[in-house]
């Protein structure tokens, strides 16, 4: 009988859990119908070209070039990601369409992960358009490219992608209204950003720099950088930069399940 | 009798506000149950914890036998919500936005089953215009073929024609009632009398979060006919209204006399009884010109107003 209930629970679990690939679909269909997702590949397009560019008039050699192809793939992850997430929830709400998904039978663990993973798949093709960059161009405009390398730095900027959208999407689930939750994700990736540049500012007040130097223990920023910077430098830092980028997707995502779940605003 | 619907002491609470407060109800399978009150009663609050939107406080209900609280997917696969304000996706085709849901609802020929409710709603001509060019009225028909892509067993329907010009009214009744006629259970809510009277076969009648009467609506207006009204006309050939008043308010059974001019009057008795033919040998004796005498019939307005105030 309890074998019974199991394989029931399961069967229900990944019919439910295929429900997230429907909703992914939809989310798919309209990002691309959008021209959010093309615009950024232009920008990285217009970003690489750059430094391509640089590397012909100073040659650098192939590392340095891949490790800023990376950190500007980085940062544009951390735009792209909140431009793409930050209305993910709260549109449905905007649009009253949150009851008729809430009362169809999916779970809010499914709708969040479905809209998570369009995200993340739109992000892998916006980074497959400029890895045609270095396959046409390879050798000629950047000598013998590290592919290694290159392809953990792309997974990379893949992580620091799902740790800004999973606090982007959190963001969108607790916000009544797409501008507030504009402003809340813009927000916390300045505060983000703010700290670094705080931390210099105020290095001379100590006490100032000892809360600002513990904040930053906790910034999505500094695990970034961790990650985007020590896999060409090969420090030690790396594995803990992953574990926090992953902590945030993981935090995150669930709290926004969560809050799809048992928060009541459905009018 | 079969149960689609049994809540047991069902209540919600907003920050200390009972909104819903201990509901007790039972709807059977294949009813059209309307469900009024006024405007705050605690409607759309008892729909959307029905629907399984929204968690109770306390107490419980069953929909098709099943727990609101543990079988909640179970529940959603065979209910259609329809909520007051439905949303829709503008950038999206009738055939998209039914597509989508009919995936979540893993229905079965999903293209045939698209198709049939499109007809069904009147909405088949114009499935591939994006819904942001719709009017309200279509955008209601669009989210009741939502409602029938999946064949649901039961329909919680929140005032389906709020804000609809009255042809868009009429089409939405008539939906409801080829619906209801189909057999399906149909728990309507709404504070449009008429729309009750003309598609429900019971009738529940919330208000400040609880339940004050559940009944047929004919079973209501008898209820709220505790004392009846008989309504006369007298012609001017014989005594005059007034005077006739004061005689009829003689009468032992009488509880009140109103004269309404134009030589009518309202008398209200005290029982159910008939007393139409006594009243009428009384009316001849004191020398009235009768003309008309009819027993006045309780609106379901009448039993609104009587159990909301």
């Amino acid at each position: 009988m309890d074998l019974a209930n199991t394989r029931q629970r399961v069967a229900v679990g990944l019919s439910d859990l295929s429900s997230s690939l429907i909703v992914a679909r939809k989310e798919l269909r309209d990002g691309f119908l959008s021209l959010r997702p093309y615009s950024m590949a232009t920008v990285a397009f217009i970003g690489m070209s750059f430094f391509m560019w640089i590397q012909t008039e100073i040659p650098m050699g192939t590392d340095p070039i891949v490790q800023m192809v990376v950190g500007l793939l980085s940062l544009l992850a951390l735009f792209y990601a909140v431009a793409f997430s930050m209305d993910s929830i709260v549109s449905e709400k905007a649009m009253r369409t949150l009851p008729l998904i809430k009362t169809a039978p999916i779970s809010s663990s499914s709708l969040v992960l479905g809209k998570y993973a369009a995200i993340l798949v739109t992000w892998i093709a916006i980074l497959l358009t400029s890895l045609l960059y270095f396959v046409l161009g390879g050798r000629g405009l950047v000598g013998d490219v590290a592919w290694g390398k290159l392809l953990l730095g792309y997974l990379s900027t893949i992580l620091v992608a799902g740790a800004m959208s999973s606090v982007s999407i959190f963001i969108s689930s607790v916000t009544s209204s797409v501008k507030s939750s504009a402003m809340g994700s813009l927000g916390v990736l300045f505060a983000f950003m703010g700290i670094s540049v705080a931390r210099q500012l105020f290095s001379s007040f100590e006490s100032v720099a000892k809360i600002l130097n513990f904040i930053r223990n906790f910034s999505l920023i500094r695990y970034s950088s961790m990650v985007t910077e020590e896999l060409f430098e090969n420090g030690n830092e790396l594995y803990l930069g992953v574990a926090g980028l992953l902590a945030y997707c993981v935090i995150f995502i669930i709290a926004a399940i969560c809050v799809v779940g048992l928060k009541e605003d459905v009018a | 009798m079969d149960l689609a619907v049994e809540c047991r002491g069902l209540t919600k609470t907003f920050d200390g506000f009972a909104a819903v407060d201990h509901i007790d109800l039972k709807v059977g399978k294949g009813t059209v149950f309307g469900f009024l009150g006024p405007n705050g009663a605690g409607k759309t609050t008892t729909i959307r914890m029905l629907s399984c939107l929204i968690r109770p406080t306390s107490g419980s209900a069953l929909v098709w036998g099943m727990d609101i609280v543990k079988d909640y997917m179970a529940i959603k696969r065979i209910l259609g919500y329809l909520p007051e304000s439905p949303g829709f996706y503008p950038e999206m085709t009738p055939l998209e936005f039914l597509r989508y849901f009919g995936r979540l609802f893993r229905v079965r020929d999903l293209e045939g089953a698209i198709a049939e409710a499109l007809k069904e709603v009147g909405l088949y001509d114009e499935r591939n215009l994006e819904t942001k060019s719709f009017s309200l009225g279509m955008r209601q028909r669009l989210n009741i073929a939502r409602l029938l892509i999946h064949d649901p067993k039961l329909l919680f329907l929140d005032e389906p024609t709020s804000g609809l010009d009255p042809r868009g009214t009429r089409e939405v009744r008539e939906l409801i009632l080829d619906l209801g006629e189909s057999g399906k259970t149909i728990f309507l809510c709404t504070h449009i009398l008429p729309e009750v009277e003309m598609v429900c076969k019971e009738v529940g009648i919330i208000n400040k979060g609880r339940i004050v009467a559940v009944d047929s609506p004919e079973g209501l207006r008898e209820k709220v006919r505790a004392s009846n009204v008989i309504e006369v006309a007298i012609g001017p050939g014989g005594i005059g209204p007034e005077d006739l008043a004061r005689l009829i308010e003689s009468l032992p059974w009488v509880k009140r006399v109103v004269v309404k001019g134009g030589g009518e009057l309202a008398v209200e008795v005290g029982t159910f009884e008939e007393r139409r033919p006594e009243l009428a040998r009384f009316l001849v004796q004191q020398g009235a010109e009768l003309l008309c005498m009819n027993l006045q019939e309780p609106t379901l307005e009448d039993v609104f107003m009587s159990y909301t105030g």
